[in-house]
């Protein structure tokens, strides 16, 4: 079970992982959601795997368990809690993502401004960046900083 | 006591709760009621910080469950700090909005609630005494501080906060399986048991503690925006509203904040030369090494982008990365001076940097360029805004009279005896040295061009300063902070250098919340739920 249990959690994180590097809104909320899965399971285990133990000790009129036949009920409450903010978590991801959308016209992670706001320089044709189709990660930063490059260039040499 | 432990939680939750249940509020009542809620944190924040100056440990239980199991809050020197330095910055950002007309135009209606929950959770993180608390509070905090991101809409902030929400989840998702790996070594998540616990793990236990330890290390470095987690940052603090931005400046700081905590729970600086330590894994975790490195790293890419900066406010985000940089460089040090001096600079450049960021809100208000740097004609009293953009400029770089350069002086001998005296496993102090002072030189170089780019370059405004904003009393204030400090740098470096040797000590919080006796009995059941945890870790 050990090994089951343990090749789940690195399938649902390497699918995760994969995810959520992808340039698409929506695979990256998939991949956000199996990295929490991952990580939820991950804690779960972190009080030991235990088959047929209850988190809560049962009076012992009822046919009882002692203590030392208890699951550890840290973890399940602390999973609780995760499982919770997780979902709370990827809800606003997607209404972001939605929101998105309907700023920048694109679902892409990458999506550029369409026309900059009224009190900055415009920025004239389109980036190179654009072309690429799936270079989400490593470009994540750069468009913002080329554009602001390409703005400052283009108002100075008038 | 305890009263001064739960107000700063319980007003801005009650607060928030209350301003979202009553949205329809008319935004002036808000603000006075939003006002009102950081002047009352602010109180406790400064009875917590008199307690702390004394060295006193104020620490409670919460719904009075007996020490392993329910939640305590604790205050000691570092927390106090803090939690002061928040509510000031939140004070000065709710004022600011209030004079500032065209914010309130901008921000929505669930400003000033989403503001209160971003104060507890920044209150919370800072007074939580426990390794899970501490992640729901960040949580609590991202989320009203996703809110806060997107105030006012439009493709930029859109964009930004898309890219932070997503990093941050990651972040959080290592966040979470370090706490687990804790937790599965040593049966407890309490900071103090922590850090009792942590040098006696068995040998075959020890690998999963450091794993867990170096997750949370890179948890916090997002937070803190050390290079190379640092892609969040700069699009983030540049494209929100400016009292947010100014609120923002201590959200990297809660990273260095966790980081400290983290610190204090490894056997570092002295325990080193233990030979009995210094065999288990744990003492040899690089930690120090990383964060030395990506301090550096840090130093570098914020100097670059400052004198790269085509707009005033990306200039001022990447100050924030030169100034993280800055402080951890004196914190990976691992002495207590170390700690002391990054510490002083961490207080000096949060009071600054928003100050700046509330200051260059009222200078673009005034062009036709905005904050872009490009001639245009000056904002109105531009002499006044100059000379306040002149005395942020000096203190961020860390030019002499102001308080920038007493912390930077602080950090490099810091930095320097760490080095000589063998106990600092980071870089070289000398690379230190060069790092600092040539981020400083780019400050100093980029800030002038702005300077000059702003008030020099271009007629002068012909409209008249009008509206009680356009004098930046706000942002005034707050550098107002960076002479203050420099005139009374020794008691506040003092106090920064009793709260290190406090907090690489350990034995006082350890004390205080073992100490802690709930106001009734406990059961007979978890009398004997905690025997059979303290039996041992399982």
């Amino acid at each position: 079970m050990l090994w089951l249990f343990a090749g789940s959690i690195g399938l649902l994180m390497g699918g995760g992982a994969y995810l959520v590097l992808r340039a698409h809104g929506f695979s990256v909320v998939l991949g956000l959601m199996l990295l929490t899965y991952a990580t939820n399971l991950f804690v779960f285990a972190s009080g030991g795997l235990q088959v047929g133990r209850a988190p809560v000790q049962v009076p012992a009129q009822t046919g009882g368990n002692a203590i030392e036949l208890m699951a550890d009920p840290l973890p399940q409450a602390l999973v609780l809690t995760a499982i919770v903010i997780g979902f709370a978590m990827t809800a606003l991801v997607l209404v972001l993502i939605l929101r998105a959308l309907s700023d920048l016209g694109s679902e892409r992670v990458d999506a550029q401004p369409m026309g900059a706001a009224p009190s900055e320089p415009q920025v004239g044709e389109a980036l190179p960046e654009q072309g690429q189709p799936d270079a989400c990660q490593p470009d994540e930063f750069r468009p913002s900083e080329s554009q602001l490059g390409e703005s400052q260039a283009g108002e100075e040499e008038p | 006591m305890s009263l001064l432990l739960i107000l700063p939680l319980a007003l801005p939750l009650g607060l928030g709760a209350w301003l979202f249940a009553r949205s329809g509020m008319p935004l002036r009542q808000q603000r006075r009621l939003s006002l009102m809620g950081a002047l009352g944190q602010l109180g406790a924040a400064v009875g917590l910080l008199a307690l702390a100056v004394d060295g006193q440990i104020a620490a409670t239980l919460i719904g009075d469950w007996p020490v392993p199991y329910g939640i305590v809050l604790a205050a000691d020197r570092l927390s106090a700090l803090m939690l002061s330095l928040t509510s000031a910055l939140a004070l000065a950002a709710i004022a600011h909005l209030s004079l500032s007309a065209a914010d309130t135009e901008r921000s929505g209606r669930h400003f000033h609630a989403l503001l209160q929950l971003q104060l507890f959770g920044l209150a919370g993180a800072f007074l939580t005494a426990d390794l899970f608390n501490l992640f729901v509070f960040f949580e609590v905090l991202l989320i009203a501080s996703y809110g806060l991101l997107v105030q006012g809409g439009g493709p930029a902030r859109s964009r930004a906060a898309l890219h932070y929400v997503v990093l941050n989840m990651v972040g959080s998702s290592l966040f979470l399986m370090g706490v687990a790996l804790l937790y599965a070594v040593t049966g407890t998540l309490s900071l103090a048991e922590l850090s009792d616990r942590l040098p006696e793990l068995a040998p075959d236990q020890a690998p999963l503690a450091g794993t867990g330890l170096l997750l949370l290390t890179g948890a916090f470095a997002l937070k803190a925006a050390l290079v190379p987690l640092h892609a969040w940052l700069v699009p983030a603090y540049s494209a929100a509203l400016a009292p947010v931005a100014a609120l923002f400046a201590i959200m990297t700081k809660v990273g260095v904040y966790a980081l400290l905590r983290l610190f204090a729970l490894m056997p570092i600086g002295d325990a080193l030369s233990d030979a009995a330590l210094a065999e288990r894994l744990l003492a040899r975790l690089p930690i120090q090494t990383v964060i030395a490195t990506g301090a550096l790293l840090t130093l570098a890419v914020g100097a670059v982008g400052v004198v790269v900066a085509a707009e005033l406010r990306t200039m001022v985000a990447y100050l924030i990365l030169v100034s993280v940089g800055t402080l951890l460089a004196g914190v990976a040090a691992g002495t207590a001076e170390g700690i002391a001096a990054g510490l002083y600079y961490l207080i000096h450049t949060t009071l600054v940097t928003a100050g700046l960021f509330l200051l260059i809100d009222v200078i673009s208000q005034g062009r036709a360029r905005g904050s872009w740097l490009q001639p245009a004609q000056q904002p109105p009293a531009a002499a006044w805004l100059g000379a306040l953009f002149l005395l942020g400029a000096l203190a961020i770089a860390g030019l002499p009279p102001l308080s920038g350069f007493v912390g930077k002086a602080l950090i490099l001998e810091a930095v320097q005896d760490a080095s000589v005296a063998g106990s600092g496993s980071g870089p070289d102090w000398m690379l230190s040295w060069t790092a600092v002072l040539g981020s400083s030189l780019l400050v100093v170089i980029g800030l002038s061009r702005a300077g000059i780019a702003i008030f020099w370059q271009g007629p002068p405004s012909t409209s008249i300063a009008s509206g009680r904003g356009a004098y930046a009393p706000t942002a005034a204030a707050l550098l107002a902070a960076s002479p203050l400090l420099a005139l009374f740098a020794a008691p506040i470096a003092g106090y920064t250098q009793a709260l290190a040797l406090q907090l690489l000590d350990g034995e006082d919080y350890i004390l205080a919340i073992r100490g802690l006796e709930p106001v009734d009995p406990p059961s007979a059941v978890t009398e004997a739920v905690a025997k059979s945890i303290h039996g041992g870790p399982s």
